[in-house]
C-alpha cells in the first residue's frame, strides 16, 4: 500500500505544467453537489470524493435502468442478479459495491430519501428507471455522520427532474429479448408552482442461457413506474414540495424442480410481484440570509409477494410475502455563523414496520437521531468540515458517527482533500427478527438474534426438537451495528483546459460484521442458524479518473480502481500457517501463502473503463464507445479452507464493449446501439448477463420555452 | 450390512528412528499408509415425508488395525477404533465405546505429522454434545458450504487417533462423495444427497505403539 501511495504521489507531482497559468475552465468548478454535505456546494469546495453522472451521460450511454449507468462508472461494481429460483443464487438483483463494500452497506437515496426494500441485503437497482433522472451523485466513503445507517461504503443519491420549463418528452426503446422501455415526461412551470409528471413502462421476455434446462435463466417481467413532483413557492422565502412515486413489477415464474418427497421432477409455475411506493412532502423556509430551515416527511412501502404452484394440479408449492413500511420526519436547519462558519443541525424520528411470512408476527423498530455539521472556511483556500450524528433505538445498540474533512486549494488547478468518517449499518430486520423454517429446502431453521435465547434452545432440546446445542449458541446476544471507519485522501488536478486528473486513496476498516452461524442441530439433523457480530474486514485501494477533451466534438474518459480486500481473521490464519489447500490436479495438500489469498469474494482487484464520446451539436450527430473491464473475481470456496485462493475459485475477467450512435432531427432523436458487442457471457457466475443486446430508440421533445407567467 | 468394497493401496515407507552411525545397522520401523475408498457412512436410503433424507442411523465401525469394517453387533467391544455416520466421527472412547481410544485434530499436512507431540492432549467422546473430533462446519475435519450444500474436507486437517487398544494412527479424509469426486455446485440436490457420506481417506497405523509415523 505504501508503495502505491508513493508511486501515485510521484505521478501527481511529475505531471507537466503544475506550477503556473490560472485560467478558469473546468466545468467541475461550478458544478453543484448536494449529497456530500446536505447543502448545495460547488464540487470544487467539497472535501469528500464525489462522482457526478449527468443526464447527458445517461442519455449518451443509452441507459434504461439505474444499474446500466452505474455499471459504467469507475470503482462501482454491480453484483449479479436476475437468476430465477431454479438457477439458484443471485436472486436478489443488481446491487452496488462502493470501495469494495457490499451492496448492504450502500445507501440509495431518491431525492434525498432512502429507497427501502432490501432482499438479502440488496436494493435491486433495476427497480429504478433512469427516464426522469436529472443527475446522480455518488459520495464515496462512510457518510453516516449525515445519513445514519447503511451509509458505510457510500451514498448514491438519485436526483429526479423538477419542472423548469413547459415541456413534453416521450421516448420508446426496443431491444433484444423483446425488451421495451417507454417513457413519458411532462412538465408545467408557472411563476409560483411547477409540476413534473413521469411514467415508465419496462418489460422483457427474459432470456435463457441454458437451452437444456426448462424455464428461463431470467423470467419474463414487466414493470411500471409513475412519479409526480409538485413544487410551490407562495413567497420568495418559502418553498413547498410534494413528490410521490409508485412502482409495480410482475415476474412470471416457470421452472422444473425435484419434488423432495417423491423424488420425481415437477413443474412449478407462478408469479412474483414487487410494489414500491413513496410520498415525500418538504417545506423550506428561508428566514433571512443567515437562517434556513426545512421539514421533510417521508413515507415508503415496499411489498414483495411470490406465489408458486405445482403446474399439474395448481396446488400450493411456495408462498412468500414481505411488506416493509418506513416513516420519517426530519428537520434540518442551516445557519451562517460569524467567523465564516456554516452550521447545519438536524433531528428526526424513524419508524419501521415489517410484516412477512418469515417472521413470527409483525415487527417494528423506532429510531431517534440528531446530527450537526460545521463547515469552517478557515481561509480562502482552506475549508474544514466536522460532523457528528447520534442514532438511538430499541432493538440494537445506539451509535455515534463522527466525520472530519478538509479541502485545500493550492491554486486554481490543484486541490487536495482528505476525510475521515465513521459509518454503520443497523442490524436489519432479518438479522433481528427472522423466524423461518424452510420446508422446501431441507427443513433448516433461521432465528434472528432477538428471536431466540439459550434457555429457549435448551427447552427445545428437552422437548426433543433439537438433538444438539453447539457452543456458539451461548454467545447469543443483542446485535451491535456493523461499523466502518474510512479514510480518504485525494487530489484533483487540471493539467490544462483539456486534461484533468482525479485521484483518491481509500482505506475502510469494517468491524462487527454480522454473520450467520450454526447454533444447534434439529433432531432431523437439519441445522439451526442465528446471527453474530463476528467478522472484521478491510478494503483499501486507489481510484483514478481522467478526462481529456480532444476537441469540442471528441472527449475521452478513463478510470481505474485498484482494490485489495481481506477478512482479517482469514488473513491471520494464513499468517499463522493454519490454512492449507489441495492442488487441483495432484490432490496434494500444501500451505497457502499470503500472496495466494484472494480477499473477499465477488470483488475484482482491477477495474477499468475507457470511453470515447463524440458530439457534433451542429449536425445533430453523437456517438459513444465504452469499454468496461474487470479482472477475475472470487466466487466461492471449493477446496474447503474457507477462503478464495485456488484458480477454480475465481470467475474469469470480463470485458464489455458498448457502442451507440444518435441523430437529432428537429424534435426527434434516434438512437441505435449495441450493448455487449462481443457477446460476453458467463452463465455460472453472471446469470444476469444475457450477451449481446442491440437496441433502437426514438425520443421526442417538445419545449415551450416561454413561461406562462 | 453389506461388506464394502475396499480398495487398498499399500504404500510402504521406511522411517529411520535413529541416525545412521557407521557401526550400527539402523532399525527401520515400517508403517503402511492405506487408502480406503467409498467407505459408506450411513448413506441416505430414503426421504421422509417432511423432506428430510435419512439413513439407517447406524455408525459404520472400522478397525484401523485390521483395516476392515466391524459389525455393529460388536459396538460394545474394543474391536473397532473409529465409527462414521454422516459427518460425525466417533472414537472408541468415553461414552461411545469401552476402548482406550481418543483423538484430536492436527493442523498440517499428512507428511508433516511424523511424530505426535508429547504434550498433545487426546480428547474423548461425550456424545451427543462433545465428540473427540468436533462436529460442525469448520470445527473438525470438514466445511459445509451453505450456498452449494456441499461438504468438503478442510485441507491440512489430520485426525490423530488413539485406537481402542491404545496405539496410534493418523487419518486424512480426502473426499466425502461417492467415487471420491465432489459433485459440481450445479448438480441437482438429489445428486448431492445420494452421493454423499462415502468417505475416501488415507491413514497410517503405527502397530508398535509408538507415536512415530
Amino acid at each position: 500500500m505504501k508503495q502505491i501511495i508513493s508511486i501515485l504521489l510521484i505521478l501527481i507531482f511529475s505531471l507537466p505544467g503544475l506550477a503556473q497559468t490560472d485560467t478558469l475552465f473546468s466545468k467541475t468548478l461550478t458544478e453543484l453537489v448536494v449529497t456530500a454535505t446536505r447543502t448545495e456546494r460547488k464540487l470544487s469546495n467539497v472535501a469528500v470524493p464525489v462522482q457526478i453522472i449527468s443526464k447527458k451521460a445517461i442519455t449518451q450511454s443509452g441507459s434504461v435502468r439505474l444499474n446500466d449507468i452505474l455499471s459504467e462508472q469507475t470503482g462501482l461494481y454491480i453484483t449479479s442478479g436476475g437468476a430465477t429460483t431454479s438457477a439458484g443464487g443471485g436472486v436478489f438483483g443488481n446491487g452496488i459495491q462502493i470501495q469494495g463494500l457490499s451492496p448492504d452497506y450502500t445507501l440509495i437515496l431518491l431525492d434525498g430519501e432512502p429507497i427501502i426494500g432490501r432482499q438479502g441485503g440488496v436494493i435491486d437497482l433495476s427497480r429504478l428507471s433512469v427516464g426522469n433522472i436529472k443527475k446522480i451523485e455518488i459520495v464515496k466513503g462512510p457518510s453516516s455522520s449525515l445519513y445514519g445507517s447503511e451509509a458505510m461504503g457510500g451514498v448514491v443519491n438519485i436526483i429526479t427532474e423538477q419542472a423548469q420549463l413547459n415541456r413534453l418528452d416521450a421516448s420508446f426503446r426496443y431491444g433484444r429479448f423483446n425488451s421495451t422501455d417507454a417513457n413519458l415526461n411532462a412538465a408545467i412551470k408557472r411563476q409560483k408552482w411547477g409540476l413534473q409528471l413521469f411514467g415508465n413502462h419496462n418489460s422483457s421476455n427474459g432470456f435463457d442461457l441454458d437451452e437444456n434446462a426448462t424455464g428461463k435463466t431470467v423470467d419474463p417481467f414487466k414493470s411500471y413506474t409513475t412519479q409526480a413532483r409538485f413544487n410551490f413557492s407562495p413567497s420568495a422565502k418559502t418553498k413547498i414540495g410534494v413528490s410521490g412515486r409508485y412502482y409495480n413489477e410482475k415476474q412470471d415464474n416457470y421452472f422444473l424442480t425435484q419434488d423432495i418427497s417423491s423424488g420425481s421432477t415437477i413443474a412449478i409455475t407462478g408469479d412474483g410481484n414487487v410494489k414500491d411506493m413513496n410520498l415525500n412532502p418538504v417545506i423550506t423556509q428561508q428566514f433571512n440570509n443567515n437562517l434556513r430551515s426545512s421539514m421533510r416527511f417521508y413515507f415508503s412501502r415496499y411489498e414483495y409477494e411470490q406465489t408458486l404452484l405445482k403446474d399439474e394440479d395448481k396446488s400450493s408449492y411456495y408462498h412468500d410475502f414481505f411488506q416493509q413500511d418506513f416513516y420519517r420526519a426530519e428537520n434540518q436547519t442551516d445557519i451562517n455563523l460569524p467567523g465564516k462558519n456554516f452550521l447545519s443541525v438536524g433531528a428526526g424520528i424513524v419508524e419501521e414496520k415489517l410484516n412477512t411470512t418469515r417472521y413470527a408476527g409483525k415487527r417494528s423498530n423506532d429510531i431517534l437521531y440528531a446530527f450537526m455539521q460545521d463547515e469552517w472556511r478557515a481561509s480562502e483556500n482552506l475549508t474544514f468540515i466536522g460532523g457528528l450524528r447520534y442514532d438511538d433505538n430499541s432493538a440494537y445498540q445506539s451509535r455515534v458517527s463522527p466525520k472530519l474533512a478538509a479541502n485545500y486549494k493550492v491554486n486554481d488547478k490543484l486541490r487536495f482533500n482528505a476525510s475521515y468518517g465513521a459509518g454503520f449499518k443497523a442490524p436489519d430486520f432479518r438479522q433481528m427478527f427472522l423466524n423461518f423454517l424452510n420446508t422446501a429446502a431441507g427443513g433448516y431453521v433461521v432465528y434472528g438474534a432477538n428471536e431466540i435465547t439459550i434457555s429457549e434452545l435448551e427447552s427445545q432440546k428437552q422437548q426433543g426438537i433439537l438433538s444438539e446445542i453447539l457452543p456458539r449458541a451461548y454467545d447469543l446476544a443483542l446485535l451491535m451495528p456493523e461499523i466502518s471507519k474510512g479514510f480518504n485522501a485525494g487530489a484533483h488536478y487540471d493539467v490544462n483546459e483539456k486534461l484533468n486528473f482525479d485521484i483518491n486513496l481509500f482505506r475502510n476498516d469494517i468491524d462487527n460484521l454480522i454473520q450467520v452461524d450454526i447454533i444447534a442441530f434439529r433432531s432431523n439433523t437439519a441445522p439451526v442458524y442465528s446471527y453474530f457480530n463476528v467478522k472484521e474486514a478491510y478494503t483499501q485501494g486507489a481510484e483514478i479518473n481522467s478526462t481529456y477533451r480532444i476537441s469540442n466534438k471528441f472527449h475521452l474518459q478513463g478510470g481505474y480502481q485498484f482494490l485489495m480486500t481481506a477478512d482479517k481473521a482469514d488473513l491471520a490464519r494464513i499468517e499463522n500457517g493454519e490454512v492449507y489447500t489441495r492442488d487441483l490436479e495432484t490432490n496434494e495438500v500444501y500451505k497457502v501463502q499470503k500472496s495466494d489469498y484472494g480477499g473477499l469474494p465477488n470483488r475484482s482487484k482491477h477495474m477499468a473503463n475507457a470511453k470515447v464520446f463524440y458530439d457534433n451539436e451542429k449536425k445533430g450527430w453523437s456517438a459513444s464507445l465504452r469499454v468496461l473491464y474487470k479482472s477475475r473475481w472470487g466466487t466461492y470456496d471449493k477446496d474447503g479452507n474457507g477462503i478464495i485462493n485456488r484458480e477454480d475459485e475465481y470467475a474469469k475477467a470480463s470485458t464489455l464493449v458498448n457502442i451507440n450512435a444518435a441523430k437529432t432531427i428537429k424534435a426527434f432523436r434516434l438512437q441505435a446501439g449495441i450493448d455487449n458487442l462481443f457477446n460476453y457471457k458467463d452463465e455460472l457466475n453472471l446469470p444476469g448477463q444475457p450477451g449481446i443486446q442491440p437496441y433502437i430508440s426514438i425520443n421526442y421533445s417538445f419545449i415551450k420555452n416561454k413561461n406562462n407567467n | 450390512m453389506k461388506t464394502n468394497l475396499i480398495a487398498l493401496t499399500v504404500i510402504t515407507t521406511g522411517i529411520f528412528l535413529t541416525s545412521c552411525d557407521k557401526d550400527e545397522v539402523p532399525a527401520p520401523v515400517t508403517v503402511q499408509t492405506k487408502t480406503v475408498s467409498d467407505l459408506q457412512a450411513d448413506t441416505i436410503i430414503g426421504i421422509a415425508s417432511n423432506g428430510q433424507p435419512y439413513g439407517s442411523g447406524k455408525y459404520t465401525l472400522y478397525s484401523l488395525e485390521s483395516n476392515s469394517t466391524i459389525a455393529n453387533t460388536d459396538s460394545a467391544t474394543t474391536k473397532w477404533d473409529i465409527g462414521f455416520r454422516g459427518t460425525t466421527i466417533i472414537t472408541n472412547s468415553g461414552n461411545s465405546g469401552p476402548g482406550a481410544g481418543g483423538a484430536f485434530v492436527y493442523t498440517g499436512t499428512f507428511g508433516d505429522l511424523a511424530q505426535i507431540s508429547t504434550d498433545s492432549t487426546f480428547r474423548t467422546d461425550n456424545a451427543p454434545t462433545a465428540y473427540a473430533i468436533k462436529t460442525g462446519s469448520g470445527n473438525g475435519w470438514y466445511s459445509y458450504n451453505g450456498a452449494t450444500n456441499l461438504i468438503t474436507p478442510v485441507p491440512g486437517r489430520i485426525l490423530v487417533i488413539r485406537t481402542a487398544s491404545g496405539k496410534y494412527a493418523k487419518i486424512e479424509i480426502q473426499n466425502y462423495y461417492k467415487g471420491g469426486v465432489t459433485p459440481d455446485a450445479t448438480a441437482s440436490d438429489n445428486d448431492k444427497l445420494m452421493k454423499q457420506r462415502y468417505y475416501t481417506l488415507r491413514y497410517t497405523f503405527q502397530s508398535d505403539g509408538s507415536k512415530k509415523f
